[in-house]
């Protein structure tokens, strides 16, 4: 194996192995609007069936310009905005060619496709509105979010199962450097009747948006830290099962004694076989694994679930592994360093 | 990025033809196709045709008639890019990117008319693709629309330069989809008779489907593999968002130029090198004219600009498959040293200011080619590989 896991390059060339900070985070999703209100959120608690229009757009993005935007749009321009307010960065924290947006979704484009199907069945492709035909392309909602913001760095949407959100972290810890400062995250609407095998019983998928404000670590900062983030596959398999072992166990070595540990993934089985090998990482070096609980464990909020219980270790300083695994194979790891200080 | 990574196979599945050499006898041949009408889920819609696969080319690619289409055409192409490279999986950390612009789209919207379930994941074709070759590295999905196969290729190229991966499959892939076409025909985006890229009498563009896959692989691994050879390298890239609207380009084009100058620095060269290029131009009016503007911009007069060759006046638009498509397609005229004539793009539009060739180029002395590729909401993206013939094309 020649591959050097870890090393970030710049744009001259040079590689960088500096983490992201976090400046900023803006959670959308039932009953939790900033981060203020995630702090004291209980995430082991569901917030139960909320109402298909829970979510007040004009409350976050004002009056106008999104009408014809998709639900997804609308919760990551919501994201955005308290993202960047949490950032001290205001509205324009985002503009311009030094910014980039990474938006993780798997359900963002369900409902309007469903949509387009019915309209066009009862009315002919005449009945469809020419300002919202463009959002059957599933990369409207983030490409609308970075028109409010006037992000013109980079766009980029992904939508692998479960771990698109965290894979959006992913990306923007190797693409910080063609852009300085990214707004990377999740941002979900949600399909036609949410009681589904798929997202789990009592679970409801009700749409949500969770950004996050990043940049390159200045030399000694203190705060919440991207410390390192990857993409796997597999893990359970013979040889891949002591890669990702040695690399989990790499990457945790800079965390505290006690370190928090949330796993999204489908199934219970799923969940189970990430937590313990976080765990058994952590044993290895005398670490203890503190399981973190929250509604969105087995998915419920798509590629948004592992994301708050990232946003609300951050906020409270705790040390974490946020994991993500598909039932397809994919993995996303994200391992978050924690200082009480904030050096910003 | 530095020395670039190196491009070791190549695989596709197009109107174009089903391997490598297939679309280069095409293109060679300047064989255009017709888009074609039959896909029978679209009768719906008042405008259908594409440069789609006949029924007996998509059941000789796959005995599955059920497996999703795009996500079929995705592996089939990666096992031929593989094969290609001679690349053994499990010597080393080989993943996965892919983009597409409707994934799976519309095996979803079948299941849903039958009943079976709303909640299916839309997107899977990296996942596939890992899958299917027992990949055990990185795997993303990228849907940047129709620049996404491009997208895929940068990502993968970073991961590698990232130390993420020693090799990694990218590609493109996309397969019709009632949404994508019941939208083109609402916003009068579709000529009603071929894709007809920089042509004055183009009036929109014409779907296409299929997919295109590179190996993307490290230099070290490669010739730790025992490589010889000086294989195609992806040099640069450069990305940028218009942030403007969300299907029409910005007039002013600023972002459009700084991926093109990125990618181009990006590489290491002057715009100068570049000899040849494949545009975004899907025969829509605006955006064909302002890439045409572009093109001026940072190459010049037409008589000094590169080549371009606009291959969806062959194949259609592809979507999420047309970027990679594209970047194949420049990898093959670089291995020949040859420059396709631009059929489709047969009455020039005098408001298009590109270089393009009526006939086989050949002895082109290219050395560097840029691809294009560009996509609703803005994105852009400027690929830039540099190569000389390969030895089995030397003249």
């Amino acid at each position: 194996m020649n591959a050097e896991p870890g090393r970030r390059i710049l744009p001259d060339g040079r590689f960088a192995s500096t983490a992201l900070a976090i400046l900023g985070i803006g959670p959308v999703a039932p009953g939790i609007a900033g981060i203020a209100a995630l702090a004291t959120t209980d995430l082991e608690q569901s917030p139960g069936p909320v109402a298909d229009d829970w979510f007040d757009a004009e409350a976050f993005i004002g009056k106008r310009g999104h009408k014809y935007f998709p639900q997804s749009g609308r919760l990551a321009s919501a994201a955005a905005r308290l993202a960047l307010e949490d950032a001290g960065l205001g509205d324009t924290g985002a503009a311009g060619e030094d910014c980039g947006l990474i938006v993780g979704t798997n359900f963002g484009v369900h409902r309007v496709l469903a949509d387009i199907d019915a309209t066009v069945g009862e009315y002919g492709v005449g009945g469809l509105s020419p300002l919202s035909a463009p959002n059957f392309s599933v990369n409207l909602g983030a490409s609308l979010t970075g028109i409010r913001t006037s992000t013109t760095g980079l766009n980029i949407t992904l939508t692998d199962p479960v771990v698109a959100g965290l894979g959006a972290i992913v990306l923007a810890y190797h693409a910080v450097g063609i852009a300085g400062r990214i707004l990377a995250g999740g941002a979900e609407d949600a399909p036609y009747g949410c009681a589904s095998p798929l997202t789990g019983t009592g679970v409801t998928m009700a749409g949500a948006s969770c950004l996050f404000v990043l940049e390159a670590a200045k030399p000694g900062e203190a705060g919440a830290m991207i410390d390192a983030a990857f993409l796997s596959r597999n893990i359970v398999g013979t040889h891949v099962d002591a890669r990702f072992a040695t690399r989990l166990a790499a990457a945790v070595r800079g965390l505290g004694a006690e370190v928090l540990v949330s796993v999204t993934a489908l199934s219970q089985s799923l969940r189970g076989r990430l937590f313990d090998a976080a765990a058994r990482a952590l044993a290895a070096s005398g670490r203890i694994a503190v399981r973190a609980p929250s509604f969105t464990d087995s998915g419920g909020l798509g590629a948004v679930s592992p994301l708050l219980p990232l946003a609300q270790a951050a906020h409270v300083r705790r040390d974490a592994i946020i994991l993500a695994g598909s039932p397809y194979g994919g993995v996303g790891v994200v391992i978050l360093k924690c200082s009480k200080d904030n050096t910003r | 990025m530095t020395g670039g990574v190196l491009v070791t196979g190549l695989g596709v599945v197009s109107s174009l033809g089903h391997d490598p050499d297939a679309v280069w006898t095409t293109l060679a041949a300047g064989e255009a196709g017709l888009p074609i009408d039959n896909v029978a889920a679209f009768a719906a819609l008042p405008l259908r045709h594409g440069y789609y696969l006949a029924p007996a080319a998509r059941a000789a690619l796959s005995p599955d008639r059920a497996a999703p289409r795009a996500s079929d055409y995705a592996v089939a192409a990666a096992r031929q890019a593989v094969a290609h490279a001679r690349l053994d999986i499990g010597s080393g950390v080989v993943g996965a990117v892919f983009g597409s612009g409707m994934g799976d789209a519309e095996d979803w919207r079948t299941s849903c008319q039958r009943g079976v379930s709303h909640h299916d994941f839309i997107f899977r074709t990296a996942d596939r693709v890992s899958e299917a070759l027992d990949l055990d590295g990185p795997s993303l999905e990228i849907s940047t629309a129709c620049s996404a196969g491009a997208y895929a290729l940068a990502v993968g190229a970073m991961l590698i330069e990232a130390g993420e991966a020693d090799a990694m499959i990218c590609g493109g892939a996309d397969a019709p989809s009632f949404h994508a076409v019941a939208a083109f025909n609402r916003l009068g985006a579709l000529d009603p008779v071929a894709c007809r890229p920089f042509d004055r009498r183009r009036i929109g563009t014409v779907f296409g489907e299929g997919a295109a896959v590179l190996v993307l692989e490290s230099e070290a691994a490669y010739r730790a593999r025992g490589g010889s050879g000086n294989p195609v390298r992806l040099k640069g890239f450069g990305v940028s968002c218009d942030a403007h609207h969300s299907t029409a380009p910005a007039e002013d084009a600023i972002q459009i130029e700084r991926a093109m100058r990125d990618a181009i620095a990006r590489a290491g060269i002057v715009p100068e090198a570049v000899r040849v290029a494949v545009p975004h131009a899907t025969g829509t009016v605006l955006n064909d004219r302002i890439e045409s503007m572009v093109m001026s911009r940072v190459f010049g007069e037409v008589a000094q600009q590169p080549w371009s060759l606009p291959l969806k006046g062959y194949a259609g638009h592809g979507g999420g498959m047309s970027g990679a498509l594209s970047a194949l397609v420049a990898v093959l005229m670089l291995q020949h040293d040859a420059v396709p004539p631009a059929a489709g793009s047969r009455e020039p539009d005098p408001d298009c200011t590109v270089r393009l060739p009526d006939r086989l180029v050949e002895r082109a002395g290219l050395g560097c080619a840029m691809v294009n590729a560009y996509a609703f909401g803005g994105h852009n993206i400027s690929l830039v590989f540099a190569g000389e013939p390969s030895e089995r094309n030397r003249p």
